[in-house]
């Protein structure tokens, strides 16, 4: 093997892949102390600390709700990144992560949820992921009862969430590797809200400054692990839990992102029955082995499928050879 | 280089934004080479941007800045490597040209195999090949960034090569 082969075979490998953006995390990470966090706000005094106090009075005079208007302590922000507009418009699908079981033992699922309302964005998405509100049954939240969101900031230098009545300790029967879901769950919702990638996530407890939630190391603000280590092997995007589809909409349309041992992901569409099937199709060389990608949507004709209840799933190899699935149910309507 | 020209002098936080802007994709593809995973490659130029502008009011030079961020995704490539819990050394169990059949082309199998050939080198051979081939460094430059002797450098590039075609040569085939 020559020295340009080699060349050429290195380059060729690096220039497939396109970095994704960082910037802003690299900002809020070596941003002056005092900007960086809202516990940086609590210890900065002078200024800071009267914008930190003006922040918890807003919170106390809604009375209890979550506030989600981005309140403004320290210098001016950013519009790109703020979530909360005026009117009920709606806006592009955010996922929610849930913790879901999977054969390597429980994993993050992403839960679309379409068409919310762009006032309520916030307020929905980390409800859901706090409390368990997932549309598929097989989904939960480690979270314990009654933690809610408490404030929502989203700067240009990063996202903080304030929680109300979260433990700093790990609660007796919550595992460690559940406590730790638990914040990769809300981290990763919180960074679906404001659709700017991997931003850090300062999660803090309303009125406490804390170094652990849940048990979990929060002194800095968290980026979310690897992909490899949360997500699971495989997760449907669409079709929703529960969609309803016509079949005048001639195309039943499965999206998701997944990772796979043999580059093969299987797509079948049955009726819950057992009694006939809507589509059976396998897509090869779009996931890979070794990073969670996206695939879809993959269309499947609704031409001669019989109207009834079905179950959608997606199914891929792990490399010990096991088969992970993710599944949504539908109904087919005329 | 021209662009860097500005730097001097400049604050930490302009010299970052201006070394991300020209090098932030080749440092995250260099390391990628070397950790297998884009986005543990990305975490590593991250960390590796970060402890620059730690250490900005030392190094106040753009050259010396853009040495030193490589010389840290290298460093912290390997500890990456090292602490990964799972490492995904078969990406390819089934047999040799499987993959030509069933993925989107014979480019991207070709580059999976590459990945894969890179991860079952031994660790000096991948950062030899990689810091000599992607980056066209000299053998002293990868000598000085690694910490191993030129004859070294020269030992690990001639045994990587050897290596490399073993594990590909059925693109090697393909290639020529």
């Amino acid at each position: 093997m020559n020295d340009q082969l080699i060349r050429d075979l290195l380059h060729e490998v690096a220039d497939d892949m396109e970095p994704a953006d960082r910037l802003d995390a690299i900002r809020a990470a070596t941003a002056p102390a005092g900007r960086r966090t809202r516990r940086g706000w609590w210890v900065a005094g002078g200024a800071g600390l009267v914008a930190a106090s003006v922040v918890t009075a807003l919170a106390v005079t809604t009375g209890g709700a979550p506030q989600t208007r981005e309140p403004d302590p320290v210098g001016p922000a950013s519009t790109a990144g703020t979530t909360a507009t005026d009117g009920g418009t709606k806006t592009d699908p955010v996922a929610v992560y849930f913790v879901g079981d999977t054969a390597s033992g429980p994993r993050l699922f992403s839960e679309l949820r379409p068409e919310i309302d762009a006032d309520s964005r916030v307020l929905l998405a980390i409800h859901a992921a706090l409390g368990g509100d997932a549309l598929d049954p097989d989904y939960r939240s480690p979270w314990p009862e009654g933690v809610v969101l408490r404030q929502w900031s989203d700067r240009p230098d990063g996202i903080t969430v304030t929680l109300e009545g979260a433990p700093v300790k790990r609660p007796a029967g919550l595992s460690e590797e559940d406590a730790r879901l638990a914040l990769e769950q809300l981290v990763r919702t919180a960074q679906s809200v404001s659709g700017r990638g991997k931003v850090p996530v300062d999660v803090q407890i309303e009125q406490q400054v804390t170094d652990t939630i849940l048990g979990v190391p929060t002194t800095a603000p968290l980026t979310g692990s690897p992909d490899r280590d949360v997500l699971a092997p495989v997760s449907l995007s669409e079709p929703f839990e529960g969609q309803v589809v016509d079949k005048d909409e001639k195309v039943l349309y499965v999206s998701g992102q997944g990772i796979t041992s043999n580059n093969r992901l299987r797509i079948t569409i049955d009726r819950v029955d057992g009694t006939d099937s809507a589509g059976d199709g396998t897509i090869k060389g779009v996931l890979r082995p070794d990073r969670h990608t996206t695939f879809g949507p993959a269309g499947f004709g609704l031409a001669g499928v019989d109207p009834g209840e079905y179950v959608v799933v997606a199914a891929v190899r792990s490399a010990d050879g096991t088969t992970e699935t993710d599944t949504r149910r539908i109904t087919i309507v005329d | 280089m021209p662009d860097h020209l500005s730097l001097v002098g400049a604050d930490a936080g302009v010299a970052v934004e201006q070394l991300y802007a020209a090098h932030w994709r080749q440092l995250v593809r260099l390391a990628a080479l070397l950790v297998h995973d884009q986005q543990a490659a990305e975490d590593v130029v991250q960390d590796a941007f970060v402890a620059m502008h730690g250490k900005w009011s030392r190094l106040r030079d753009p050259e010396k800045a853009l040495a030193y961020l490589r010389r840290a995704v290298v460093n912290r490539s390997r500890s990456a490597l090292r602490h990964r819990a799972v490492v995904e050394r078969h990406v390819r169990a089934t047999a040799p040209g499987e993959g030509t059949v069933d993925g989107p082309s014979v480019g991207a199998a070709r580059r999976d195999a590459v990945r894969d050939a890179l991860l079952q080198l031994t660790e000096r051979q991948r950062e030899v090949l990689v810091l000599r081939y992607y980056l066209d460094w000299s053998e002293a430059q990868i000598a000085e960034a690694i910490g191993v002797s030129r004859g070294a450098v020269k030992s690990h590039a001639f045994r990587g090569s050897a290596a490399l075609r073993g594990l590909l040569g059925d693109w090697w085939e393909d290639l020529s």
